[in-house]
């Protein structure tokens, strides 16, 4: 064999499960398509401070110098949730972690040729980064850093109309923030307000580039929560077999069989005060039934395939079997379902908030949606009836996608 | 094999206790659910405050009383001792045409129809059509009272006892239900009616049935009746003299009291005295049975028109009693539809499935204000006409807090309130500012005091005089109180389901952001926020009060309320000077004086501000032109179809 075809057979050893899944997903120019939006949709949420704020990037107010922009992404007086406090961290550490990370993939890169090797110690540190990063989010949200209110935008267009204070000061393209109230009530779209005015005189534009935070943060926390107790216990049933698996799934059908939407809404009116994280622990615990079910179809499949046997023979504890054989195996379709979570967890958040029941504190999509119902104002139905309906599609397309990949048959 | 036998037992083990402990949750969920129910009837009630009934029966044409059997009664009101006098207004025109079926609704649906335990404003509009009240309000001059079942009313000079006289040819409603039972045989043959008063199948309704109903209301089982009950604690004795005089005498002489006998109704004896099978209860389980009684969830009375039939959440039907003698009943039945939903409400009567149905501020400016000529709101399609309620929205401020102790402070929050905004740009302009304790057009309201103005200076100054100060920088205000610092952040307990008060909330929080105040907005559903309420488990909270004419202070501000588990005074108001106006005003009878010492209250409550006085509610309302003579009432229920008609084909 000549030293080219050892090459060639080389690299075809070395493509994993996901190189082919990949590969099948990027054929698909629906999903890639959809994939792009998402990435856009993300960028959105991670970035919007940039794009409307009450604070201005830099301000001179008498000679001195202040960047109330940037110190008020951790004031806890002006972004009230810990949700905008996430994002404004992914947001200011998005540039040092990316170069980080790309300077780090290469060193490691260097070090491991072989492409599994390389894979294995990049996947260890991206876990490292990720878990670093929520400790930082976690110490940052424990802090109080507080500021005092200021209205700069009015002292600013005051102080340009009567020429009496020396201030000067650069905005954000939009100068308000999502809680910014004082404008006429359910005013239409204008030049000012690109989306109207909601019920509460505050600006629909800006809610809207807010609530893709929410949206987004709801939809992978909940869906985060279900796919790790529906893997587990789907597992259990899969993999034991027998009465376990027996129990297990009777329990789920019962689990199934309650209205979660009913459970919910009892849930929430016993909770003194729901805030968005509630909503997203409640629908994480309540939506399991499907994962569950679905993983243990998969374990049922291929716990009579030989290379769970062998590992049986070969002594192999059960945990170990489960999360290192089996599992990873099982995990393409429970991820295809995830993704439609997502969208579903989005469409639940949404729902509440129409009833009424969501967090106040957080502009989402589905109180905006609410309004508009309430009030017949049609800019306050269109854009955010949009917005949920885009970013629902756009997962549902990707879902679609990696299904098609994962796929054998409809390989292209 | 063994051992994952093991393991995999102690999983199921631990699933199946999730699965109960999940269970048991469920289960006491729902039974708090049912307690708060129950609780919130309660405090419904309360807070829609003791106006039994003001619709009444009203005296057919007067040639008829003259002559012929009802002369006795025409004769009563030439006597100088009888507080009542017929009304000059009638119900309907001579020349209405009879018949047909309104299309009516219900805002809510009815947990049952008990008059005297369920004090829902919807049963009490249903009472208004089933049932009959002793007597009524004039139409027009409410200060004046018309006879019902009663056509003579005396009271003692010393405003100690109170005697009325009652018609004979008043007569229950037929029990809804199936006649043809054996088991029912008993009700249906009169066995358990009063000797001699079984007629043409029907039980008369007579003195005793208005003993039962102070019984049933005295007797402490009944818990739905404790809100009535608290208004006769200088109650004497009632009896029945005869078959058709009723008295009663109290202890003590009060104006609150002259007013609540006014509000006495019959109960019929002879179907809730008695167990399923004709059997009376004993005295011992009277109450507890009446409270949740077999014939639960129908109803019966003996007013202009018998009760059919109840769907929950469905509908309610009602035929017209054709031997009802006191008019008021025109169509030959009325079918009230639950609608809960505004917009559905509206939409059903746009499709005629309505015959009339009032607008929500939000719905007033899009169908009308900013319709277009072809709303068929505004081309002369329906028929419009709009009434004052007597209610007062307000913010309560929990004076128990250490932050809103001070009435500098609730001063402070009071001019940080942006309510002319709100009520412009929110209510729609439907209402009018109100500084005090009452609906804003009452002769006693002080119209001199001007509506507190929106002022985030003079909001700023008064919390730094009252020492509320930011001096650790972090946009807040704080205070050392009792050694320890407290930061001025509260939360406003709104009704959830109301997108009014969310708004209201959304502005209020950012005013008070910029005044250095940290307000969190905290909607709950209307059980929880009772309860809070009723608990005082709250800082402030955003509700509304709905009075009679007469404006009672006691219930909300007298300091002896305070203390009391569930009372109206839930905001802890205490002063010794209101306390003062208050019981002087329970002793006063003549009007200009009583209007004096309410004016001297409302400069009072005006100048401690224990509620943020927001506005008094104008209400619009609309008609399908098959009705005919359609006008609101000046006293609750405003729309009382009783007094429209449907036009003939």
């Amino acid at each position: 064999m000549s030293e080219s075809n050892k090459k060639i057979v080389q690299e075809s050893d070395d493509l994993t499960y996901g190189d082919i899944v990949w590969g099948q997903f990027k054929k698909n120019n629906l999903a890639m398509f959809a994939l792009y939006g998402l990435s856009i949709l993300i960028f959105i949420a991670v970035f919007c401070p940039i794009l409307a704020s009450d604070r201005p990037f830099i301000w001179v107010e008498n000679g001195q110098t202040s960047y109330p922009w940037f110190t008020s992404l951790f004031d806890r007086n002006y972004y009230e949730n810990s949700v905008d406090i996430f994002f404004n961290l992914a947001m200011v550490l998005s540039i040092p972690l990316t170069i980080i990370w790309v300077v780090v993939a290469r060193v490691i890169r260097t070090k491991h040729s072989e492409k599994r090797a390389y894979r294995k110690v990049l996947y260890r540190f991206n876990i490292g980064l990720f878990a670093a990063f929520i400790a930082l989010f976690l110490g940052i949200s424990t802090q109080k850093y507080e500021e005092p209110y200021k209205q700069y935008y009015e002292e600013y267009t005051q102080a340009k109309e009567d020429n009496q204070k020396d201030i000067s000061a650069v905005f954000t393209p939009i100068p308000y923030g999502y809680r910014k109230t004082g404008f006429k009530s359910l005013d239409g779209i204008s030049g000012e307000h690109w989306l109207g005015v909601d019920q509460s005189t505050r600006d629909v534009a800006v809610r809207m580039l807010y609530g893709t935070r929410i949206a987004l943060s709801i939809g992978i926390i909940a869906v985060s929560i279900y796919v790790t107790i529906g893997v587990i216990i789907g597992s259990t049933a899969g993999f034991f077999g027998g009465w376990t698996d027996i129990l297990i799934v009777r329990f789920i059908e019962i689990f199934m069989s309650i209205p979660s939407l009913f459970v919910i809404l009892a849930l929430l009116a016993f909770v003194e005060k729901p805030s968005i994280f509630h909503i997203m622990a409640v629908i994480g615990c309540l939506r399991w039934t499907g994962v569950a079910r679905l993983t243990r179809g998969e374990f049922l499949r291929l716990r009579n395939l030989d290379f769970v046997s062998s590992a049986i023979a070969l002594g192999f504890s059960t945990r170990r079997i489960i999360f290192q054989h089996v599992l990873p195996n099982a995990l393409g379709p429970v991820l295809v379902n995830a993704t439609f979570g997502v969208a579903a967890a989005i469409l639940t958040e949404s729902t509440l908030s129409f009833l009424g029941l969501g967090d106040v504190s957080v502009p989402s999509w589905g109180q905006t949606l609410n309004e508009g119902y309430s009030t017949g104002a049609w800019h306050l139905i269109l854009a955010p009836g949009f917005a949920i309906f885009f970013t629902v599609s756009l997962l549902n397309l990707v879902g679609e996608g990696f299904r098609d990949a994962l796929d054998p048959k409809m390989r292209k | 094999m063994f051992k994952n036998l093991l393991k995999s037992s102690v999983t199921i083990a631990l699933m199946v206790i999730t699965v109960v402990l999940l269970s048991i949750t469920i289960a006491m969920l729902n039974n708090t659910e049912h307690n708060l129910i129950k609780d919130n009837k309660l405090l419904k009630s309360r807070l829609e405050k003791a106006e039994l009934a003001a619709a009444g029966a009203q005296n057919t044409s007067r040639d008829s009383e003259i002559k012929g059997p009802n002369a006795k009664y025409a004769l009563a009101f030439t006597d100088p001792q009888n507080l009542l006098s017929i009304d000059p207004v009638e119900w309907i025109p001579e020349n209405a045409t009879k018949g047909g079926m309104l299309k009516s609704y219900l805002g809510s649906d009815p947990k049952g129809l008990n008059f005297l335990t369920q004090n829902g404003s919807d049963v009490s509009a249903l009472q208004g059509y089933i049932g009959i009240s002793l007597v009524g309000r004039h139409k027009e001059d409410t200060s004046k009272y018309r006879p019902e079942l009663a056509y003579h009313m005396a009271r003692t000079e010393d405003f100690l006892t109170y005697t009325f006289r009652i018609r004979d040819d008043i007569f229950w409603h037929k029990p809804t239900l199936d006649e043809t039972n054996p088991q029912y045989k008993w009700l249906f043959e009169g066995n358990t009616c009063r000797d001699g008063h079984f007629i043409n199948e029907r039980c008369r309704v007579t003195a005793h049935d208005i003993v039962y109903m102070m019984d049933m209301m005295m007797n402490n089982q009944v818990a739905g009746a404790a809100p009535g009950r608290s208004y006769y604690s200088n109650l004497k004795e009632y009896k029945a003299i005869d078959d058709f005089t009723f008295r009663v005498s109290f202890s003590k002489k009060t104006q609150t009291q002259d007013r609540m006998v006014r509000g006495i109704f019959p109960m019929p004896e002879f179907l809730y005295a008695y167990d399923e099978d004709g059997e009376r209860y004993d005295d011992s389980i009277a109450g507890t049975k009446f409270e949740a009684h077999w014939y639960d969830p129908n109803t019966i009375g003996a007013g202009p028109y018998r009760f059919i039939s109840f769907d929950p959440s469905v509908k309610i039907e009602l035929e017209r009693d054709p031997r009802y003698p006191l008019g008021g009943n025109a169509y030959s039945k009325i079918l009230f539809q639950i609608v809960n939903e505004d917009l559905q409400r509206v939409r059903k009567f746009k499709n005629e499935e309505l015959h009339y149905t009032g607008l929500s501020p939000s719905q007033y400016r899009t169908e009308v204000l900013e319709a277009d000529e072809k709303s068929p709101f505004k081309n002369g399609t329906f028929g419009s006409g709009e009434f004052w309620s007597h209610t007062y929205f307000y913010i309560g401020w929990n004076n128990q807090s250490p932050l809103f102790s001070d009435k500098r402070v609730r001063n402070a929050m009071s001019h940080a309130f942006n309510a002319d905004l709100l009520l412009e740009e929110v209510m729609m302009g439907l209402g009018k500012r109100c500084t005090g304790p009452m609906p804003a057009f009452l002769p006693q309201y002080d119209q001199t005091l001007p509506p507190i103005p929106f002022d985030l200076e003079k909001a700023k100054n008064l919390l730094e005089e009252s020492g509320w100060i930011d001096n650790d920088g972090n946009g807040i205000r704080e205070k050392v109180i009792e050694g320890t610092k407290t930061e001025f952040e509260f939360s406003l307990t709104i009704y959830g389901s109301s997108k009014e008060y969310k708004t209201i909330g959304d502005i209020y929080k950012e005013d008070l952001a910029k005044i250095g105040v940290k307000m969190n907005v905290q909607p709950q559903e209307w059980s929880n926020l009772l309860k809070k309420v009723d608990s005082k488990e709250f800082d402030a909270v955003t509700l509304a009060w709905v009075s009679s004419p007469d404006v009672d202070f006691r219930q909300i501000w007298h300091s002896s309320e305070a203390d009391k588990p569930q009372s109206s005074n839930y905001i802890s108001f205490r002063s010794k000077a209101a306390d003062k106006i208050i019981e002087e005003l329970e002793e006063e009878f003549d009007v200009e004086k009583r209007h004096a010492l309410a004016k001297q209250f409302h400069k009072l409550i005006y100048d401690e501000q224990p509620y943020t006085f927001f506005y008094t509610r104008q209400n619009k309302y609309y008609w399908n032109k098959e009705l005919e003579n359609v006008k609101a009432q000046l006293t609750r229920p405003y729309l009382n179809a009783r007094a429209w008609y449907l036009k003939g084909e």
